[in-house]
């Protein structure tokens, strides 16, 4: 029924902008939270691999513990995001008196399980460096 | 329907975004909090044993500025935090527990967001571990 006043295919017109409006709308709305998500991934990272670092440097000077403790510290708090899965956690070698152990932890973000891997196909690689220094009072 | 649908996505992404700062400060607040925790506590023999006590309103008072309108709960360690089914809605509970030679701070519950729509009270559920300090005579 032709409703008094519209122009022919108006409605036609407005069932067409919809069909492509929503969609539109829809797929920003993903691509909006797959960016929120990637922020709170790398967050989640940086304090897991700044957690890493400082274990690492709380161990005996000169021994393997460094690695360990860091790599407890850094999967402990790294294990509690669904979409990120923790890669590798390297440079935590043993920590020497007066220097720095530096920790570069490395995690994939995958979004293929959920309707963003619309909009990010494809896995993201995430990569996180920190930096720990022991007490200059610390004598080993 | 147009525009009730950007409505609806818009309060979608705004609810979103208060909830990634949130989360983010949740992470953030943990961790410090973990780095408290592994620290010694004042007292004889207290530079061995992990300061789980100071550790609660280090978290606390970092996730209660982005936290508006939610109850923050320390619990008194070593109690661990409750399952997240029995906190009830506005409310997050922060508990810090030893373990070996680790301790965790963890924060979970679910905070108050702008809107009270059903699929969008999302839930906070964090951890942050770290190997204990000690020191040697």
């Amino acid at each position: 029924m032709k409703e008094p006043g519209s122009r022919p295919g108006s409605r036609g017109q407005a069932l067409v902008e919809t069909a492509i409006t929503i969609p539109l709308m829809v797929l920003l709305l993903l691509g909006f939270l797959a960016v929120l998500i990637r922020i709170e991934a790398q967050v989640e990272l940086d304090a897991a691999t700044g957690l890493a670092a400082a274990a690492a440097v709380s161990a005996p000077a000169g021994s393997p513990l460094s690695a360990t403790y860091a790599e407890e510290s850094w999967h402990g708090t790294l294990h509690q995001y669904p979409y990120l899965e923790p890669g590798r956690l390297q440079g935590c070698g043993a920590y020497q008196p007066d220097q720095p152990v530096t920790c570069e932890g490395t995690a994939t973000l995958d979004y293929g399980r959920t309707p963003m891997g619309m909009v990010v196909p494809l896995p993201i690689q995430l990569r996180s460096t920190a930096t720990a220094w022991s007490s200059p009072y610390r004598s080993r | 329907m147009v525009a009730g649908v950007f409505l609806l996505l818009l309060l979608t992404a705004v609810s979103a975004s208060i909830y990634t700062v949130q989360r983010s400060a949740a992470v953030t607040a943990v961790a410090a909090a973990a780095r408290v925790a592994a620290s010694g506590t004042r007292g004889a023999r207290g530079a061995n044993t992990p300061d789980l006590v100071d550790a609660l309103p280090t978290a606390a008072r970092m996730v209660s500025r982005v936290m508006i309108g939610t109850r923050v709960r320390q619990l008194p360690p070593p109690s661990p935090c409750p399952s997240l089914s029995s906190i009830p809605p506005r409310e997050v509970d922060v508990c810090a527990t030893a373990a070996g030679d680790a301790v965790a701070v963890r924060l979970r519950g679910r905070p108050a967001g702008p809107l009270s729509l059903p699929g969008l009270d999302w839930s906070l559920d964090v951890v942050a571990q770290v190997h204990v300090v000690t020191f040697a005579p």
